[in-house]
């Protein structure tokens, strides 16, 4: 009897997923890149010479790990995805760095190692896939460093507001104690978070940290790095210029699709940690969050255009659902874009424009325009 | 007279091998290569092959063939620079990049795969041969190097009067028969050499896949297309001005690039890998060899590739230039410098069709003054001085006048009583 009920229940459950599965029309995977070497190191780092790859380069394990997530994607996705690899329907885009561009590639033979007459050579099960990038100054989708006046001043503003000021006195026990240990000065959370990756890293290739990296220093570095992350995004403007871009761009194809508009079904970015935090935080999904490699936020249309959105916390985690708290029971296209209408900008552009007395104050107009006057 | 000169060519090419063998001055390498076999870009209006089963994938795209050509072309560089390119990946030793176009982007790909299978470290995964590597690329309407698409306004004016010169219009006027009767069988709009090419495109593509071609397009296919085919592919680069806009910006890259080469490390302005990748057309293809005045009419074939190599030995930097359409990459000469070309006499022969990019983008544009900030402030200063000029002007010339004025009412009375 037990065996029938867990049948029943088992069947349910594969009835289930392939019905969501079959009513997906559309979706966007947003993901970080692998394990890469360290971008820094400190000067008392008993690894400063350790031969890696190269600076912040994608490392062997990094590279499995993404060509896995390709795999696992493949196994949530694989009636959207079909069997063979459609330029037509797949659009994969990434940020500029080697790192990304890399993941990409690795996600894309996970997806779609080719099949039958797709197969080029019996030997090398693999085929290539176009990977689109912007140059690092352009992209306000992925890196999101395009220049953005009105935010950076914004930025400037939350750096020396009293949310940061408080970071800095809560944890000038922590600060003095990296720097004793360091070598180096350590006196805001940014400098925390950049030896937390370092560390972080030097830990998941079993190299044995020094005796003043214990589990309790690593937990709060984390943490602190996460707020670090966070204040990219901390006011709405803020969000609004950064992920809300990202989430205009998605809303804008899902809108293309549920008009009958040809938009490639399914869409791939890849990308950074802080890329994640941004477009979460958008979302009002998270407060902090660091993300794990190959970490992927998945956002799903379906035919009735609802709109779902999955979180995988690392590469080899599993999907879960989140929850919109703005936006549920069902969360359709349209009740999305109004409830996230203060995230969503209208004009990126126009929007990061510090208004004309602000402009003349800046920095080489301000010096011309002396010179003319 | 022929055995003898096979034997000569045998020996030159022998010569040749040897040379490039030599590779212990070869310093820097850059080749340009057209992606590989690929379905057609569209078919024409009456095309009986215009429905997408007849043909592996989407239309314009890279098909396995092409994939194999480019993966073969990768194993010839492997083989050719064994000495020079380290088997293991660096992103230290080559940079790789593409028209950002789906299939230059995957032959590239499927390129480093034939370059690059991992091999010891590099091997990260049993089961595939194979590793990632990044390959770089811009939107084309930004691209002035490569893909040559981003907007001047210029070149676009010096294109227009081409075609609207005596010569272009006398090749019209002697095709005009010719177009007519494509016009009327394609049922797509034939009116110049442009769109002639990309129907005998679409066609060479269906006689490379063994379809069989109708009759009207048996009659005119190959032959009576081929002058103009080749014809169209100078246009572009007709004129050393033409050129110059056209792929200037790839000269100057390429020209910077080897200087900074023949440096040493300290002097050096940036770190250089030693090998560049550029993945891109047909009419890249054409317009770099035509620019280089080594161009013979053709239509560059799949995978035809451009390689420039820097050699350099102790008393001097030298460059030669090949071209590989086929099995082999035969060396070209450019404006008569032959093999082992001195590098100072190379960069004098490029120096006026190179072209930096601001100075490309400054006469690109230099007809249209108000699209930047500083524009606007150059023409306010200019409009600023200007309006002082008058004013002064105007102020001088009417207390001239006034004097005048008044020497006229003194002075000419008392010439008439003089």
């Amino acid at each position: 009897m037990k065996i029938i009920y867990f049948k029943v229940f088992f069947a349910l459950c594969l009835v289930n997923i392939a019905q969501t599965n079959e009513t997906l029309k559309q979706i966007h995977i947003l993901f970080r890149h692998g394990e890469r070497s360290p971008s820094s190191s400190y000067p008392n780092d008993p690894y400063k010479d350790y031969k890696w790859p190269g600076l912040g380069y994608l490392t062997n394990k990094g590279k499995y790990q993404m060509y896995n997530l390709g795999i696992y994607l493949r196994s949530l996705y694989n009636n959207l995805l079909g069997p063979y690899y459609w330029p037509s329907i797949v659009n994969f885009t990434s940020s500029y760095a080697d790192r990304c561009l890399m993941s990409a590639q690795l996600v894309a033979s996970g997806l779609f190692p080719p099949k039958d007459y797709q197969i080029w050579n019996p030997d090398l099960l693999w085929q290539p896939i176009p990977i689109h990038y912007l140059p690092r100054t352009q992209d306000n989708l992925i890196a999101m460093k395009t220049k953005c006046p009105k935010y950076d001043k914004e930025f400037v503003d939350v750096h020396n507001s009293t949310k940061v000021q408080n970071y800095n006195t809560e944890y000038t026990n922590i600060y003095q104690y990296l720097t004793e240990n360091t070598g180096m000065t350590v006196n805001d959370i940014e400098t925390v978070e950049s030896l937390y990756n370092t560390l972080e890293i030097q830990q998941l290739n079993n190299l044995t940290l020094p005796q003043w990296v214990n589990s309790s220093i690593m937990s709060q570095m984390k943490i602190i790095g996460a707020q670090n992350l966070a204040i990219y995004s901390e006011t709405e403007y803020m969000k609004r210029m950064k992920g809300g871009f990202f989430i205009k761009t998605v809303t804008d194809l899902m809108q293309k699709a549920l008009n009958g508009s040809n938009t490639p079904s399914i869409n791939l970015y890849s990308g950074h940690d802080l890329t994640l935090v941004h477009v979460m935080r958008a979302l009002n999904l998270i407060d902090t969050i660091k993300p794990e490699f190959g970490a992927s936020l998945v956002i799903e249309l379906h035919n009735n255009s609802e709109i779902k959105i999955l979180y995988i916390n690392k590469w080899n985690g599993n999907s879960e659902e989140q929850t919109l708290e703005e936006c549920n029971n069902p969360c359709t296209l349209e009740k999305f874009i109004k409830a996230f209408k203060a995230v969503i900008p209208l004009n990126w552009e126009e929007e990061c424009q510090l208004n004309i007395s602000e402009t003349l104050l800046n920095g080489e107009h301000l010096c011309f325009l002396r010179l003319i006057l | 007279m022929n055995l003898f000169c096979s034997i000569e060519i045998a020996i030159l090419f022998g010569f040749f091998t040897f040379c490039s063998a030599l590779n212990d001055t070869l310093d820097a390498v850059v080749v340009v290569f057209r992606h590989g076999d690929r379905t057609p870009v569209r078919p024409y209006n009456n095309d009986p092959y215009k429905n997408k089963s007849y043909w592996p994938a989407d239309w314009g795209m890279l098909t396995n063939t092409g994939k194999q050509q480019h993966f073969k072309l990768g194993q010839y560089f492997r083989q050719r620079y064994s000495n020079f390119l380290p088997q293991e990946y660096s992103g230290k030793d080559i940079f790789v990049r593409s028209t950002n176009v789906d299939r230059t982007l995957m032959s590239a790909e499927s390129n480093l795969a034939g370059l690059y299978p991992p091999v010891s470290k590099d091997i990260w995964n049993n089961n595939i041969l194979w590793q990632p590597i990044p390959i770089h690329t811009i939107p084309e309407n930004m691209d002035a190097v490569l893909a040559a698409k981003k907007p001047c306004k210029k070149y676009d004016y010096l294109y227009e009067r081409l075609l609207k010169s005596d010569f272009i219009r006398n090749i019209n006027h002697m095709n005009h028969d010719l177009y007519a009767y494509l016009t009327r069988y394609s049922g797509d709009s034939i009116q110049d050499l442009t769109h002639l090419e990309y129907l005998y495109n679409t066609l060479s593509i269906e006689a490379l896949y063994n379809y069989t071609l109708p009759d009207w397009a048996q009659k005119v296919y190959p032959k009576k297309m081929l002058f103009s085919v080749g014809l169209s592919f100078t246009l572009a680069t007709y004129t050393p001005d033409l050129a110059r806009f056209k792929i200037g910006p790839f000269f100057n890259e390429l020209v910077n690039y080897f200087i900074n080469r023949t440096k040493t490390n300290q002097e050096s302005e940036y770190y250089a890998p030693k090998f560049l990748m550029f993945s891109a057309h047909d009419t890249t293809i054409a317009n770099l060899l035509n620019a280089m005045g080594a161009f013979e009419p053709h239509s560059p074939p799949y995978t035809s590739t451009i390689i420039f190599e820097l050699h350099k030995s102790a008393e001097q930097a030298y460059v030669n230039v090949f071209y590989k359409n086929t099995t082999e990459a035969r060396p070209i000469t450019i404006r008569a410098c032959t093999f082992n070309c001195n590098f100072d006499k190379f960069l004098e022969i490029l120096k006026p069709i190179t072209v930096s990019l601001d100075m490309w983008e400054s006469e690109c544009n230099s007809l249209w003054l108000l699209n930047n900030y500083w524009n606007v402030y150059l023409l306010l200063v200019i409009l600023f001085v200007a309006v002082i000029c008058i004013i002064t002007l105007s102020l001088l010339i009417k207390s001239r006048a006034k004097r005048s004025e008044v020497n006229l009412y003194t002075q000419l009375p008392n010439e008439e009583y003089a």
